[in-house]
């Protein structure tokens, strides 16, 4: 059963066939750091990543047509001082860093996630976080395969017993 | 000469109230016209109750130019995004305006169905507490009702719409005509009991009382649980007039249903002293009709019929129709809400949910229900829930990697949460006017709103977060967070009086039946009439003194009164 309405389709064709048109907001260089940290906040593991599941071209959809103005220069602009902030610490921009480089400017991004008081690169860091798990667990097959949503339940259960987990 | 009539009565609005006039007129044999402002809805089409975020390019965020330009107001309501937008009206079509320094939310659905399609689903009855509450403490003016006049009438529509709940046998919040009640979680079970023992007995968390079906009931599905019910229901499981009320009217033969038919003015028959009609702007072709009937009933939601009055002015009527008291458009109320605190439950890490109960708990009123808080009259009851943290948390949580990733698709801990719905004052200054400058798409001149909160208003809501948190704490909650929130008036969508009842003609604008005092073939039956707020969600107050006004006016026209 197609449970897709109408306008939803046609919204969805839409973008699909007009990729093209949607008007680009990002260059190949934050493209490629959007990607880079989509890929390393949810790589691919024993279950998809944030690059299986089309994560960073939702992203420039995104940044592109619900993003205001203001907010995306200010986005991209905290972007730029991510670039700033590899630089200066490990001498090159963020895409260009090896390994263990990148690990510790992700972590000391990283360790802002929660906190209020946040510098421009913290804050680009932070906001595309949540882009990246808000896309990548509500795209469909996260959605259908992993997550396992009933999207009709047909009853509630207040009380299922299952196996403890650590919280 | 007899006065020739279109129809027996004519009813503005298609929502919750709009679909108990209809039903209640045509079921005593009235041939009844709706008039409906917005588009027909056809469930199986517009629905979208199962549309899923990946279903939709932004994963319901939608786009700025579709929400933001388009709605800019709505989408300021939870329910206005990209899947349920449909139900919400354009802020270019429909503007409005208010005061400097007093911003005001109007959340709007003009379509078949009204409000009844997103509205919240709460219903909870009022006591003597409530239509005490404006004789005893001075604000507002007496209502002229008690509990016992209307009793029978909730009862009346309880049994139609379905209402799920517990009796609790507590005074202040009347129990009613229940379906059986959704279940409460295992945190919320205890938490119940805790917060009961530690406040000897006054503070009552219950299941919310929702009109959702827990059983099949009057032709309609029980729930299926798939959650957001403000994009409709397809088995119209939840309350609304397009799938219970006004197919029952539909079915008497005696309803005429005219869609896109913008009310623009009543009209007065001066030698009469009576409505004469509704002078209708068809939505499409903006041409002019009026219909006339021997009763008008005014459904259109406080505001729009508020507005309807004022823009219909006469010689009579310089000030607006219905105004000869002065108090039209004045004591406009909404509840101001959403303060309140969150904490986390320990352990229960062996319990999760299945199916998503559109449904929360309520905290029954504890304020000024036996003694007199130092801060602030009147009350407000707490509406919340619990739940098991899911991926969410993960855009806040420091983490990244294939460990991070996979913790996510793990339940998290147990949160508790509850905010408050306050009563609000009914204050003159707070009202509805119209604004000279600004018309809507169809010709219409705007309302233009002045509503503020206030000191009492203030001190209630500081009081919210420090019970709740009190309460989260005997709980055994820990994290205890403060949750201040101040949306601004009208954001509750709660918004009533404008056309109060009164006990006489010098001190509002309607009598005991919800007839106006200067029309008597006038009946104004949505939120416009209430006196005071009290902190209940005040839809089953509206269908009930609707469905009571229906009756009443029946029996006048029976007896060559009308």
């Amino acid at each position: 059963m197609n449970l897709m309405p109408g306008f939803a389709e046609a919204a969805w064709g839409a973008v699909a066939a007009g990729a093209q048109r949607t008007p680009r907001v990002l260059g190949p260089t934050q493209e490629q750091m959007i990607t880079l940290i989509a890929d390393t906040i949810l790589p691919r593991s024993d279950t998809p990543g944030a690059i299986d599941v089309g994560v960073p071209p939702w992203i420039g959809l995104v940044l592109a047509e619900y993003f205001s103005d203001t907010r995306r220069a200010r986005f991209l602009a905290d972007l730029g001082a991510i670039d700033r902030l590899a630089l200066s610490t490990c001498g090159a921009i963020l895409i260009g860093l090896k390994h263990h480089d990148l690990m510790k400017v992700m972590s000391s991004l990283d360790a802002a996630c929660g906190s209020k008081d946040l510098t421009p690169a913290q804050r680009g860091y932070v906001q595309l976080k949540e882009l990246i798990i808000y896309g990548y667990f509500t795209s469909k097959p996260v959605q259908q395969d992993l997550l396992k949503v009933v999207i009709v339940p047909g009853r509630f259960d207040a009380d299922v017993r299952i196996p403890a987990s650590p919280t | 000469m007899k006065e020739q009539y279109d129809f027996d009565a004519i009813v503005v609005g298609s929502g919750i109230t709009g679909g108990w006039a209809a039903k209640e007129l045509t079921e005593a044999g009235l041939k009844t016209l709706v008039l409906e402002a917005g588009g027909p809805i056809d469930p199986a089409k517009d629905y979208v109750e199962h549309v899923q975020p990946y279903e939709v390019p932004f994963r319901n965020w939608g786009d700025r130019g579709l929400l933001k330009k388009e709605r800019p107001i709505q989408t300021d309501c939870y329910a206005c995004d990209e899947i349920g937008h449909k139900f919400f009206v354009s802020d270019v079509e429909n503007p409005y305006t208010h005061a400097d320094g007093a911003p005001f939310s109007w959340f709007r659905g003009r379509q078949v169905g009204g409000r009844s399609i997103t509205w919240g689903r709460q219903v909870y009855r009022w006591s003597d507490l409530d239509f005490e509450a404006n004789a005893k403490d001075g604000h507002g003016n007496d209502w002229p009702i008690r509990y016992k006049d209307i009793a029978p009438w909730y009862s009346h529509v309880e049994k139609f719409i379905g209402v799920s709940g517990a009796p609790e046998g507590l005074s202040q919040l009347p129990d009613g005509e229940f379906l059986a009640p959704m279940q409460m979680t295992a945190v919320e079970r205890t938490a119940r009991e805790r917060i009961l023992k530690g406040f000897n007995g006054t503070r009552l968390m219950t299941i919310g009382r929702a009109a959702i079906l827990t059983e099949d009931h009057n032709g309609r599905a029980a729930c299926h649980y798939c959650g957001p019910c403000e994009r409709g229901c397809i088995t119209h499981s939840y309350f609304s007039s397009i799938g219970s009320t006004l197919p029952a009217a539909n079915a008497t033969g005696n309803l005429t249903l005219r869609p896109h038919s913008v009310a623009a003015e009543l009209t007065y028959d001066a030698m009469r002293g009576r409505i004469r009609g509704v002078r209708v702007v068809d939505a499409n072709t903006l041409r002019d009709t009026e219909y006339k009937a021997r009763v008008v009933f005014l459904c259109a939601s406080a505001i729009e019929s508020v507005r309807l009055l004022l823009n219909s002015k006469s010689a009579h009527f310089p000030q607006g129709l219905g105004n000869s008291s002065g108090t039209l458009g004045r004591y406009v109320m909404d509840h101001h809400y959403g303060s309140g605190a969150s904490g986390t439950m320990s352990g229960f890490t062996d319990r999760a949910t299945f199916g998503r109960r559109p449904n929360g708990i309520y905290i029954a009123r504890f304020r000024n229900v036996s003694t007199q808080h130092a801060d602030f009259l009147r009350g407000y009851g707490m509406q919340g829930g619990s739940s098991r943290r899911d991926w969410h948390r993960g855009t806040t949580m420091p983490g990244y990697g294939a460990d991070f990733k996979k913790s996510l698709l793990d339940l998290g801990s147990w949160s508790l949460s509850a905010a408050g719905w306050g009563e609000t004052l009914p204050h003159v200054d707070n009202r509805v006017t119209i604004d000279p400058n600004v018309k809507d798409k169809w010709g219409v001149p705007a309302a233009r709103m002045d509503v503020r909160w206030r000191e009492n208003e203030r001190a209630m809501q500081r009081d919210m977060m420090t019970s709740m948190a009190e309460m989260l704490d005997a709980a055994g909650c820990t994290d205890i967070r403060l949750q201040p929130v101040d949306h601004p008036p009208g954001h509750c969508i709660h918004e009533m009086g404008g056309a109060r009842m009164s006990n006489t003609p010098t001190q509002g604008v309607l009598n005991a039946w919800n007839q106006a005092w200067d029309a008597q073939n006038l009946f104004i039956t949505d939120g416009a009439c209430m006196a005071s707020s009290a902190c209940q969600n005040p839809s089953i107050t509206y269908m009930a003194l609707t469905a009571r006004a229906c009756d009443h006016a029946v029996s006048q026209m029976k007896r060559n009164e009308l």
